[in-house]
């Protein structure tokens, strides 16, 4: 349909913005996931394993991958959620490094040497998908479970008051987030034909983090917003090559100081919303 | 008769420090009780106890004959329990109406609940419980404002009608008055009446003497962990013990301004 860099670049951007959700969903609630790269891995070879071994239809194997995902973030959230701050974003970033590290150790899936995948997506397919993941996720936005994460950022003893299952709520946030990596993880797998643990690194991770902070959590574009920007911006400073990723981390920097509550913020949005009836009536 | 709200020998430690010494009282259904001290009297801290924001190192807390000592603060509310706080704990990035509805969430529990898309649906019903109880106390006109863009007087009566959306059986409210102005406070104060009249017991914790005075039908006074007096004002400010507690400076500064 475009040409390859162009194809390529599409695929990329849905791949950052699925992650920028992975990492936002905990994010809401104030919770910080720097291993959203290993639940990216899960997918990516249970999907791909799934595929190759049993031939499972592709879009049957990644929900499955995105699954176990699900049920690892599930079992180890359990424990990992009961820290907070930087014991939980240390916390995390380990439990990635580990789920990398049993990938880079599997013989069943090739190890360091990396795992073909036979089946293959293109580009539109990935598109769709990730333009549905968005619909869900904006339905989502507007839930009372969406609310809760808000609220819970800012009070959590105050929200304990109020009945709401605070762990149960976290949990939850971060179970998605590691099911939605999943799928970026199966996606990618799929359309790039290769699965290798170390394209899962800890950088990974840590971009993730970095579109949904500068693109803002308080509503529910701003992580879409800092993924695009930051898929594009690298490539509007291509010519520049070498210096490229210095240019980069300087804007990151000074973005951070300028704007510390993200590129789009709840007050923005409720102006925007003003003239289509955004005060809603009694 | 059972009391609406009881607690018994409540005693709470924070290490070695002995916060709540061996207090107990009871609220009867409907009643206007003010819990008044000296700062530090550990009137804050029975709240706490109250609403279960800590845990009791000994002693019974009773709603409605339930002994509610070890249930989960999360679950109190479903007892009827609400509050507010001395430093108003809205949630400061969303706006009065949204803070409205997570209140509700006593009502809206389940998972069914929490995922109905009802941000896109402006006629739900949680919009319109939320929408009315803000015209029935004239705060409309602020439903979307975020809530650190208001000032204090205006936070302090939305948690009034936050804390009232639950539909609690026992209200306890932390220093409602502080930071109102003397409208306000009468405005507040024939609010808190009307609730009262409608059957909630008020729990109240207030340096406001005449607000006390005027509101409240009994009052416990503590000092230093120890509720040292109780019954009406006029019985309490007789009391030698309050007089050097509290009262007497709040006496001595009347005498001096009259």
């Amino acid at each position: 349909m475009f040409s390859g860099y162009i194809d390529g670049l599409i695929v990329i951007l849905a791949i950052n913005v699925i992650m920028a959700y992975s990492a936002a969903l905990p994010l809401v609630a104030g919770q910080l996931n720097l291993g959203t790269a290993g639940f990216m891995a899960v997918g990516a070879y249970m999907a791909a394993f799934l595929s190759n071994e049993y031939g499972l239809p592709i879009g049957v194997a990644i929900l499955v991958g995105s699954l176990a995902s699900g049920l690892i973030a599930l079992i180890i959230g359990i424990p990992v959620l009961r820290t907070s701050g930087i014991y939980l974003a240390l916390a995390t970033f380990a439990l990635g490094q580990i789920l990398v590290a049993v990938f880079l150790n599997l013989e069943i899936v090739g190890a360091a040497q990396g795992y073909p995948v036979y089946g293959y997506i293109e580009m539109p397919t990935i598109a769709l998908t990730t333009i549905g993941l968005l619909i869900l996720l904006f339905v989502l936005s507007q839930t009372r479970f969406w609310l809760y994460l808000t609220a819970i950022k800012n009070d959590p003893t105050v929200c304990d008051l109020f009945g709401i299952e605070v762990r149960n709520v976290q949990l939850a946030a971060f179970v998605l987030g590691g099911m939605l990596a999943a799928v970026a993880g199966g996606l990618q797998a799929h359309y790039l034909s290769y699965v290798e643990a170390q394209s899962f690194g800890a950088l990974i991770s840590i971009y993730t983090v970095l579109f949904v902070i500068l693109g803002g959590t308080q509503t529910v574009l701003g992580p879409l917003v800092g993924a695009a920007f930051f898929t594009f911006l690298p490539e509007v400073f291509r010519s520049g090559e070498e210096w490229r990723y210095a240019i980069f981390a300087a804007f990151i920097i000074g973005f951070m100081v300028l704007r510390p509550q993200g590129m789009i913020n709840a007050n923005m949005m409720r102006r925007l919303k003003a003239p289509f009836g955004g005060k809603a009536s009694a | 008769m059972t009391y609406a709200l009881e607690i018994r020998n409540l005693v709470k430690n924070f290490g070695s420090l002995e916060v709540t010494r061996d207090v107990s009282f009871g609220v009867n259904k409907g009643e206007r009780l003010a819990l008044i001290g000296p700062n530090g009297a550990g009137k804050t801290t029975i709240f706490n106890l109250i609403s279960g924001v800590y845990p009791v190192t000994s002693g019974q807390i009773l709603i409605q004959g339930t002994d509610v000592t070890d249930v989960p603060s999360k679950e109190r509310i479903a007892h009827g329990i609400s509050r507010n706080f001395q430093n108003v704990r809205l949630m400061k990035h969303l706006t009065v109406v949204e803070n409205l509805i997570l209140d509700q969430h006593i009502n809206a529990s389940g998972v069914a609940n929490m995922l109905q898309p009802f941000g896109m649906l402006r006629r739900h019903k949680w919009w319109k419980q939320a929408y009315e109880a803000l015209e029935e106390a004239r705060l409309i006109d602020y439903a979307n404002e975020t809530v650190d863009a208001l000032p204090y007087g205006l936070r302090k009566r939305v948690d009034l009608v936050r804390a009232l959306l639950a539909d609690p059986k026992i209200l306890l409210l932390d220093e409602p008055a502080a930071g109102l102005n003397p409208t306000e406070t009468d405005e507040l104060m024939r609010e808190l009446k009307t609730v009262a009249q409608n059957g909630v017991t008020l729990l109240v914790v207030e340096h406001d003497m005449h607000f006390v005075r005027n509101l409240c039908e009994r009052v416990v006074v503590l000092n230093f962990g120890e509720k040292v007096s109780e019954g009406t004002m006029a019985e309490v400010e007789k009391n030698p013990k309050v007089q050097a507690a509290y009262l007497g400076v709040e006496a001595e500064e009347q005498d001096n301004a009259a």
